[in-house]
This record gives C-alpha cells, sequence and structure tokens, in this order.
C-alpha cells in the first residue's frame, strides 16, 4: 500500500511576518515531515506486533501472569530491540524538528524581531509583563523538547519561540492542521456554531492560547467580540500578537500572564476557551486555574476545551501505553496524570453544575488538497462520551477533535 | 545586530533528560548521526531536482533562482513520493524486522533447517 | 474493474535474517548505512549525467568544475555551509554535554512526572 504523501513546505500559508525559508531548509522540512509520516504510517504498526507476539508472551512466561499496568508495558516494551529502534528515530526525529525551524528563524532572528516590532510597538493590544513569573509546570522541563520553552527570551524583545513554533507545526502534523496551522481553531469554531446556533459571545478568553493559532478563527467567526489571548510566554504573545496584526485581526489582544495570576474583571467573559493546553500543566495549577475561569466567566458563559480524551476503563493496555508515551519521551511529563483524571470532577470543584457539563466531537476542518488529519500523529483512541445524543459531533471515532466543557 | 552563536543554539537541547533507549549510549549516537546524514543527502537530493527544473526550463541556475523555485503540484508531488520512497529504502530493514515478528513463518533458522533436511 | 484481492507483497525473504553484532541496532545502522552509500553513488551518477547531458549542448561543466576558484564571497559561504553541515549532523553531541552541565538524569525526569500532580 502507497503512503500518503504530505504536502510541501511551499504549500502552507505565508503573511508578511513569515520567515525567509530558503530551499535547503524547504528540502529539510520536506523530508522531515515525511519522515514523520513514514515513522507513524509504517514504523509505528510493528509496536503493537511486537507487542502481541513478543513481548506480552514473553513476560507472561517470565512472571507467569499477564501485564497488568501501563507502566508495566512500558518498561516490558523498552527491552524489545524493534521498539527501541522506533522511539529512538521518533525522538530524533522531533529533535530534527526542532533544530531546523530553529535554526532558520535564528539567522534571520533580527529581521523578524524588527518586523514584529513594527506591529507591536505602541499597540494597547500587547501586553507583556516585565515581571511574570513563570509557573512551575513549565519550569521543570522545556515542553515538546523546545529548547527553552515558550517562555524564554534570547535577546530583548524576542520572538524565536513563537517563530519555530509557527514554522515547525507543519513538520511535525505533516500539514494536517491547515496550510495555516489553525484546523484546531476553525474545528472549534464548527462544534460552536452548529451545536449552540444561538449562542453569540461578546467577550472571549482563550488562556493558553501560545501565539494564537486557533483563537484567530474564533475572532474571525465572532468579529464583533472582544476576544483576549493570555499565554504565560512572551516571546510567543510577541510573535502572535504582531501576527495577528499582519493578518488583520484588530479584535484581539494579547496579555501575558500565568493563568493563576490573571488580573481581569469577574464575570466579565461570555466565553472561555482552553485548547490542547491541559496536559502542559498540573493538576494543583488546572483546579486552581479553573476557579479562576469560572470567576471570570459571565453567568451563562461557555467554557470549552479541547484535548485527548481520557482513558476508560475499556481503554486497552497498550493503547494507554502508547498515549503515555509524549509524556515520557516528549516532554509532557503532566499527560500521563492527566489520562486517568476525572475533568469533570475538577470542573465540579471549580463551581460548575454536573447538569450543564457536555463533551463530544468534532472533524477536524482542514482545506481540500492538504493532507489527512492524524496520520503523522500517534495519539489514535476512542473515548466514552458522557453525552450520547444525536448530533453528528457527539460521534467521537477517535479521527476528530475531543471537546469538553459547560455552562456558567 | 545581536551576537548569537546560530548553530549553538540551533541545536540547543531541550530542559528534561534525554531518553536513552538502547543499552549501549554509543549506538544512540550512531543513530543519531546516521538519520542526521540521511536528512542532508534527502536536501542534496531535492536541490539537484530544483537545478534539472530550472534546466529544462530554460532558467538561469542561480542560486537566487533556486531558493526562489517553487514547484508547481506536478513537481511537488514528485518531490515528495521521492523522500518518502527513499526513507523507505533507508529504514527497509526496519520493516523486514516487522515482517519478521509479524510471521514466525518468515524466521526459520538455517541451522534448524539444515538439520530437518539431513534427517529427511 | 474486478475487486481486488489483498495479496501479502513480501518484503523480507523467508528465512531467519541473521544478526551479526551482539546488539541488533547496529545490524540495523549498519544496513540503513549501506542503504545511504547506495543512495549516495546514484546521486552522483545523477549529476555526472547533467555534467554529460550540458557537454553535449556545448556547456562544458566538468572542465569548468575543475578550474572553478570560489571567490572570497563564495569561500566563506561555503565555509559556514560546511560548519552548519557539522553541527546539524553531530548535534547529538551538544545534547549530551547539555545534559551533563544541567544535570538532567533518568531519575529528575521521572522525578518531573511523579511532582507533575503537585505543582
Amino acid at each position: 500500500m502507497a503512503t500518503s504523501l504530505p504536502p510541501t513546505y511551499d504549500r502552507t500559508g505565508q503573511h508578511p511576518l513569515s520567515p525567509d525559508v530558503d530551499h535547503d531548509e524547504t528540502a529539510r522540512f520536506n523530508f522531515l515531515t515525511n519522515l514523520n509520516v513514514h515513522l507513524n504510517q509504517n514504523v509505528f504498526p510493528g509496536n503493537r506486533i511486537a507487542f502481541e507476539n513478543r513481548v506480552s508472551p514473553k513476560f507472561e512466561k517470565e512472571t507467569g501472569h499477564a501485564l497488568e499496568t501501563r507502566q508495566q508495558v512500558r518498561q516490558a516494551m523498552l527491552g524489545d530491540s524493534y521498539y527501541q529502534s522506533w522511539a529512538a528515530l521518533r525522538r530524533n526525529a522531533m529533535e530534527q524538528r526542532q533544530q531546523a525551524g530553529r535554526h532558520a528563524v535564528l539567522r534571520q532572528l533580527d529581521d523578524l524581531i524588527e518586523k514584529a516590532k513594527h506591529y507591536n510597538d505602541g499597540k494597547e493590544t500587547l501586553q507583556i509583563d516585565p515581571n511574570a513569573e513563570v509557573p512551575r509546570y513549565l519550569a521543570a522541563v522545556d515542553n515538546h523538547c523546545m529548547p527553552g520553552s515558550y517562555y524564554t527570551d534570547v535577546v530583548s524583545d524576542d520572538v524565536l519561540a513563537g517563530a519555530n513554533y509557527e514554522t515547525g507545526v507543519f513538520i511535525t502534523t505533516a500539514g494536517s492542521m491547515s496550510s495555516k496551522g489553525d484546523g484546531g481553531g476553525r474545528s472549534i469554531v464548527n462544534f460552536v456554531k452548529d451545536r449552540f446556533p444561538d449562542f453569540s459571545p461578546k467577550r472571549i478568553l482563550d488562556l493558553g492560547a501560545g501565539i494564537g493559532v486557533n483563537t484567530l478563527p474564533i475572532a474571525e467567526a465572532f468579529p464583533d467580540a472582544e476576544v483576549v489571548a493570555v499565554d504565560a510566554g512572551a516571546p510567543m504573545l510577541r510573535w502572535g500578537h504582531a501576527r495577528a496584526q499582519a493578518l488583520g485581526y484588530e479584535n484581539v489582544k494579547f496579555i501575558h500572564a500565568d493563568g493563576d495570576a490573571l488580573d481581569l474583571d469577574p464575570n466579565s467573559f461570555d466565553w472561555v476557551q482552553t485548547t490542547m493546553f491541559w496536559h502542559e500543566t498540573s493538576t494543583a495549577s488546572i483546579h486552581s486555574m479553573m476557579k479562576k475561569v469560572f470567576d471570570l466567566m459571565a453567568p451563562g458563559g461557555l467554557f470549552l476545551n479541547v484535548e485527548q480524551p481520557n482513558f476508560t476503563p475499556e481503554t486497552p493496555l497498550y493503547d494507554q501505553f502508547t498515549r503515555d508515551w509524549d509524556a515520557w519521551y516528549n516532554n509532557e511529563p503532566f499527560w500521563s496524570k492527566l489520562h486517568v483524571m476525572d475533568v469533570f470532577e475538577v470542573m465540579a470543584k471549580a463551581g460548575f453544575d454536573s447538569g450543564k457539563m457536555f463533551d463530544g466531537g468534532t472533524e477536524a476542518d482542514i482545506e481540500q488538497g492538504q493532507f489527512q488529519p492524524w496520520s503523522s500523529t500517534i495519539s489514535r483512541h476512542k473515548a466514552e462520551l458522557k453525552d450520547d445524543g444525536d448530533s453528528k459531533h457527539n460521534a467521537y471515532k477517535g479521527e476528530r477533535w475531543y471537546l469538553f466543557g459547560g455552562w456558567k | 545586530m545581536t551576537e548569537i552563536d546560530v548553530n549553538k543554539l540551533a541545536n540547543a537541547k531541550a530542559k528534561g533528560k534525554r531518553p536513552y533507549f538502547f543499552d549501549d549510549p554509543a549506538v544512540e549516537r550512531v543513530l543519531s548521526i546516521t538519520m542526521a546524514v540521511a536528512t542532508e543527502l534527502a536536501v542534496t537530493r531535492e536541490r539537484l531536482d530544483t537545478v534539472e527544473r530550472l534546466l529544462e526550463a530554460g532558467e538561469p541556475v542561480t542560486k537566487a533562482n533556486i531558493d526562489a523555485y517553487r514547484p508547481d503540484d506536478d513537481a511537488s508531488k514528485d518531490r515528495q513520493q521521492w523522500h518518502a520512497d527513499y526513507i523507505s529504502r533507508i529504514l527497509r530493514i526496519v520493516h523486514q524486522e516487522l515482517e519478521a515478528v509479524e510471521n514466525e513463518s518468515l524466521n526459520e533458522d538455517p541451522e534448524k533447517l539444515a538439520d530437518d533436511f539431513a534427517a529427511a | 474493474m474486478t475487486e481486488t484481492t489483498k495479496v501479502r507483497v513480501p518484503q523480507t525473504a523467508k528465512g531467519h535474517r541473521p544478526t551479526f553484532f551482539e546488539d541488533p541496532t547496529n545490524d540495523r545502522i549498519m544496513a540503513m548505512m549501506t542503504s545511504m552509500i547506495t543512495e549516495m553513488w546514484v546521486m552522483r551518477e545523477r549529476l555526472d549525467t547533467v555534467e554529460a547531458l550540458a557537454a553535449k549542448k556545448g556547456v562544458f561543466l566538468e572542465e569548468e568544475i575543475e578550474q572553478f576558484e570560489p571567490d572570497p564571497d563564495r569561500a566563506e559561504e561555503r565555509e559556514r555551509m560546511r560548519q552548519e553541515l557539522l553541527s546539524r549532523v553531530f548535534y547529538v553531541f551538544q545534547e549530551e554535554a547539555e545534559d551533563i552541565a544541567r544535570g538532567d538524569t533518568p531519575e529528575s525526569y521521572e522525578d518531573a512526572i511523579n511532582t507533575s500532580a503537585d505543582r
């Protein structure tokens, strides 16, 4: 069977701020994108075969009982030479992706900073707090193996983290986030418009927004709303704000803060969004941040989160082990804990009424001709849904975004 | 102009222990270098493809033209297909091993077979 | 078109593949290297064809290449490219050195996971 081909990097959406990516850098991105796709489509499936035919029988023979926990599966798999090779290749592919993206940005960093300043200087829509504290959950390890994570300033007015993030999303996801990388945000809009057609928010908060790649489709869908994007990483926000301005989004304000320390008016937001954010935090901070979120929400307001669905008692051990991979080897440590947390209990403790909570799935929204979603990621999975109604958004089959949320 | 060491910063290590999957860390290093060389070879091959396409179109082969070159849909697909095929060739050994793990009958030990044949 | 039946196209010759090193990973890396040497030659031969075709059109690339002397700018550019190539290919050593310098260990990572619930 032929492997499906991802689009070449030159097909990605460009804007006035986009780094100049020369011929060989483009070729390197193209190769690494293919390598990710290949490792996932052709090499990764072998881990399951090695698990079933070799690792699991060996464990049973040695211990006299079957594997019982995902931690046992991980330890047993670490001794298998096929798995070792896949894991080392995947780790290498991720490191090369960081190297390639960072090098392309670093060699023109001065230019990019100047361009960003052109859009940022003197604008009230960008608020950088030089005294903002880096939350401990970000400081412990550099998430996604990004050297310096989201928050490090290499030079003053730095934009490296943001520009590297935007450039590299294409490689890591093989274009499955759409040409502008905003497929997640567009899917959120589709979900909300379809499921809550009368919902018309006036103030929207996107917490942990990064460069705002998923915030802009929301701002576009509700052009009269005031949109606030918050993140703990200053170089992400400098890049994100300049990018938003360059693309003509003037209704989005970017604020630099740790979610816990957010100084905004209580009861003022009709919609608080978090996208693929919980797994990069910690138990203590997600509890306190959700209390903060509930406090900021206007009565009748919506909270919505996009995240990988959690394990259920039915999730096979091997799948649990696989979905924990990034926690152990791609510097996203909290994911392993979040996978077994009751997210609705977190919401209930923050003040949400359990009768007003829901979850669902939505199709990935990407343009025709782009690569199909998920083919470069290992997070394919099924989930048990809380609400199993008739809406097409309820049928979650793994190859979709999973969302959960609640009303105040 | 800010003075930064681009190569060093580009290579910087993310905070958090790097996992070593093989028993011998030297193996991890050699694999890492091998994959980096594989990337470089692919990059050079894509460059040569661009040179050929410029020549074919009668364009001067200058650095500016090479950097400005944008493949049309067919060329874009051809080039991605080349990468995909190339990776399959480089990682052939991993796939062969997978087939052998999947299907034990592919894995007959020649020594045992020789004994079987001699006995028959 | 008739319905296609699923046929398994073998990639692997039946019969155990011998591994020659104590660690089978070394056999794998050796196989990858061998494939790359093949690729390298294919590309080298392709470049030779480009030169030959150019010669047919009266552009004697082969000779010009031999006589070519880069001007100072290009020579400097090439030096930069060489440095960058080496830096990309050997990045893993820098990673290791930084790990040692920062004191990151498998235990410290395990600790980061186990305490992620408390922070």
